[in-house]
């Protein structure tokens, strides 16, 4: 035990701490289904790799065409992006929502270590995709005498390094500038959008007007050209030469991923400091501006829903989280306003993704509900709150459609009734199996609530999944109603059903 | 017919078990209206799982318990409408502030809002939070809950006020500002009943103590009651003399059983 986890409050031994919550936040012991699989998914892509490697090493590195050291280095940069969202993310986990740095930070260990341990294990977990799919390179192409792409190996852990000290830069200079309040806010939103940012690039095709799509494919061909900015020997793409073992990209790729690491950490572990303090000792940043009489609405309807949409509202977590899912809609949008003939064929996406959305939001309100004692013991019927509740949920969904439904209603009316018929359908039917399956749960844990009630999350999907088939079969596909009919029927339907205990037990909102 | 004729609080024969554990056995109990009654009791004796039932918050197995008439489990949206209940780590929400709490709770109980504003400003007021009512609750301390908690569940003016262990977690000023506000509450003809582990508030506070143990109440009475009862159970009269604190009765009935 003492091998291999170090002297206690040395740096391998925080760093095994790290790992272990690190560990655990992906699920702990479940996780072994999930390496099973990731284990099977591995052999294969030794295998692909041997076939791409073997097909190369007969060719000869030399003979890769350029294009190809541009693909691979856009993938690289895409990978990159992706690791420093998530690293801000998780950075901002680690600084101010794990409630261990208060107990670590009071220890007589350096603030330096325990940062540099906890950079490590964020930079570590950085690296799991990464490894995942470019590992099986390294290993076959020492198999088929390309030995140099072992440089694989140190180009992900430079990456990671790299990754973990630009998040945990950007968070701290957040922290900075806004105050660790506001700072955990921005972070948590734009980890949403640099995540989304290439999803929305994908889909550039759908939402870029035609002269826009020309000029850009013009410029990115002119660019890739020899001597282009973006030629294959630009130093864009050091990192892809770096990983088949070139000497001079591979240790500026080393230098800049661990001194880039170094530099975060000792310039940083002050501001580290100060930054959990702040976040974690309560003291409230507001001022008390608003200080006024007391102005108080009535009516239980208002109330409880401004009361829901003021909690949604205020929660970074939960708007960095919506967030990313509206702008999945944001696309399909713009098909819908360009209003071809394909609108058709986009409503059930809009049904799924509405339904997606506001069951998250039901679960929030309904599931999720701070004080559940208070609206036990409130003299109101607990099913009345909760179908305010669920309409707390679907409303801003609802407002969110409006504009593509007015629009649509002068454009092709039938299609405009339809998706509104569907997509309440489909977002009251998600609401519904958190009405009558009632589960709690806590609002901190969002990202945990599809482990936690798989259940009500197929219930969920199959009621929605319903309605988009709904959707579908209305644009003239009469005689297949009877399907989506069933599922739409079988979601809630179950969800009554299992939801018998809970709702006989009551008490609980 | 005036309220004073019907018991504040009416429990009989009231069964509740988890997992086939009882928690609550056959327990009896009335409240007159207007009595300070405590509920005192080791850890796990059944204390919390009677309040939460009485509150409406969980489904007695068998039993019935009632409020000023108003069964619990047939009539409850009566019940509610005259209790407040304060658990014991009572819940807020962290991203409303001080005012929008009240506010949310006034409407759940259907107070018009102009008797709330007043009641909130007195409350908050009151209770020295008056200053911090913008501020979201999530940067309150535990006392500060404590606090905003207790004006919430008064907000609606309950006539019975059920609390589970108050007190926790405010410093000795606080606390003391609660307990002579319980105390004016019941001058004022409602009931208040709480549990607690701190024998010396109900020895200062409580007209009435019921000792409860394994789910059932095993002796009941003013202080000086029980101090006898004490001291025939225990057969000496050091014990139940009339110095015996309440602390020495407390220890001696639940051990002996």
């Amino acid at each position: 035990m003492a091998l291999t986890s170090g002297r206690p409050g040395g740096a391998l031994w925080l760093l095994r701490h790290e790992l272990r919550l690190g560990w655990r936040g992906m699920g702990g012991k479940r996780v072994w289904l999930l390496v099973a699989g990731v284990t099977v998914l591995w052999a294969f892509l030794h295998f692909a790799a041997w076939l791409l490697l073997g097909f190369v090493a007969k060719k000869g590195l030399q003979q890769v065409p350029p294009v190809a050291i541009i693909g691979a280095g856009a993938v690289f940069w895409l990978f990159a992006s992706i690791m420093v969202s998530q690293t801000v993310a998780h950075a901002v986990t680690a600084l101010f929502d794990r409630g261990d740095l208060d107990l670590l930070l009071s220890s007589p260990l350096s603030p330096r270590l325990i940062l540099a341990m906890r950079g490590l294990g964020i930079a570590l977990a950085a690296c799991f995709l990464p490894a995942l799919l470019l590992l099986p390179f390294a290993h076959v192409g020492v198999v088929v005498g390309l030995p140099g792409f072992l440089g694989i190996y140190p180009v992900i852990f430079s990456l990671g390094l790299f990754a973990a000290a630009a998040g945990m830069a950007l968070t701290m200079t957040l922290v900075r500038l806004f105050g660790a309040r506001r700072a955990k806010t921005i972070a948590q939103i734009s980890a949403a959008i640099i995540g989304a940012f290439f999803f929305l690039a994908m889909q550039a095709q759908n939402i870029l007007p035609k002269a826009k799509r020309e000029f850009i494919l013009n410029w990115l061909s002119s660019e890739t050209r020899p001597q282009g900015l973006l030629s294959s020997d630009s130093a864009m793409w050091w990192p892809v030469r770096a990983m088949v073992g070139d000497v001079l990209p591979l240790l500026v790729v080393l230098m800049v991923g661990a001194g880039g690491f170094w530099f975060v950490v000792n310039l940083a572990h002050r501001r580290f400091v100060t930054g959990t303090q702040e976040a974690t000792g309560g003291g409230s940043t507001r001022k008390a501006a608003a200080s006024g009489p007391a102005r108080f609405r009535s009516g239980l309807v208002k109330i409880l829903l401004m009361k829901e949409w003021k909690l949604l509202a205020r929660d970074p977590q939960i708007i960095s989280q919506t967030l990313l899912q509206v702008l999945y809609l944001i696309p399909l949008m713009f098909i819908g306003f360009r209003g071809d003939r394909n609108a058709w064929m986009i409503i059930p996406g809009f049904v799924v993704i509405s339904a997606m959305l506001a069951g998250n939001l039901a679960w929030l309100t309904l599931a999720a509900e701070d004080a559940p004692e208070l609206i036990g013991t409130a003299p109101v019927s607990l099913m009345r709150i909760r179908w305010i509740k669920a309409l707390a949920a679907v409303l801003p969904v609802v407002a969110m459609l409006t504009p593509l439904v007015l629009w649509w209603l002068g454009h092709d009316p039938a299609a405009a009734v339809i998706l509104l018929i569907c997509c309440i359908g489909g977002m009251f039917s998600a609401a519904v199996c958190h009405i009558w399956n009632p589960r709690t749960g806590n609002r901190r844990d969002m990202k945990q609530r599809y482990r936690e009630s798989k259940l009500t999350s197929i219930l969920e999907s199959t009621g929605s999944f319903g309605w988009a088939g709904m959707a579908y079969c209305l644009n003239g596909n009469w005689i297949w109603i009877p399907v989506p009919l069933f599922f739409i029927v079988l979601g809630p339907g179950s969800a009554w059903v299992f939801g018998r205990r809970a709702r006989r037990e009551g008490g609980l909102a | 017919m005036p309220d004073t004729d019907i018991a504040a609080l009416k429990i009989h024969q009231l069964v509740k078990s988890f997992n086939g554990k009882v928690a609550v056995d056959s327990l009896d109990l009335d409240i007159p209206a207007g009595q300070f009654h405590a509920l005192l009791g080791p850890n796990g004796a059944g204390k919390t799982t009677t309040l939460r039932i009485v509150a409406g918050l969980l489904k007695a197995d068998s039993g019935s318990a009632a409020i000023f008439g108003h069964d619990v489990a047939t009539d409850a949206t009566s019940a509610k409408k005259v209790t407040a209940f304060l658990p014991d780590d009572p819940l807020l929400y962290g991203k409303l502030n001080a005012l929008e709490y009240l506010e949310f709770v006034a409407g759940l109980w259907n107070i018009s809002a102009d008797t709330a504003e007043k009641r909130a400003e007195d409350l908050l007021k009151w209770l020295e939070l008056w200053d911090n009512r913008a501020e979201y609750v999530e940067g309150f301390s535990r006392g500060m809950r404590q606090k905003l908690a207790l004006a919430g569940a008064l907000i609606h003016e309950p006539k019975l006020l059920i609390l589970d262990e108050p007190l926790t977690g405010l410093d000795a000023h606080a606390a003391r500002s609660v307990k002579d506000m319980l105390v004016d509450y019941v001058k004022r003809g409602n009931t208040v009943l709480l549990t607690t582990h701190i024998l010396e508030i109900a020895e200062r506070l409580a007209e009435r103590i019921s000792i409860i143990q394994k789910g059932r109440i095993v002796a009941q009475g003013t202080l000086d009651e029980l101090r006898a009862r004490a001291g025939e159970v225990a057969g000496g009269v050091a014990k139940g003399s009339d110095s015996a604190t309440l602390e020495d009765v407390f220890l001696n009935l639940t051990e002996v059983r």
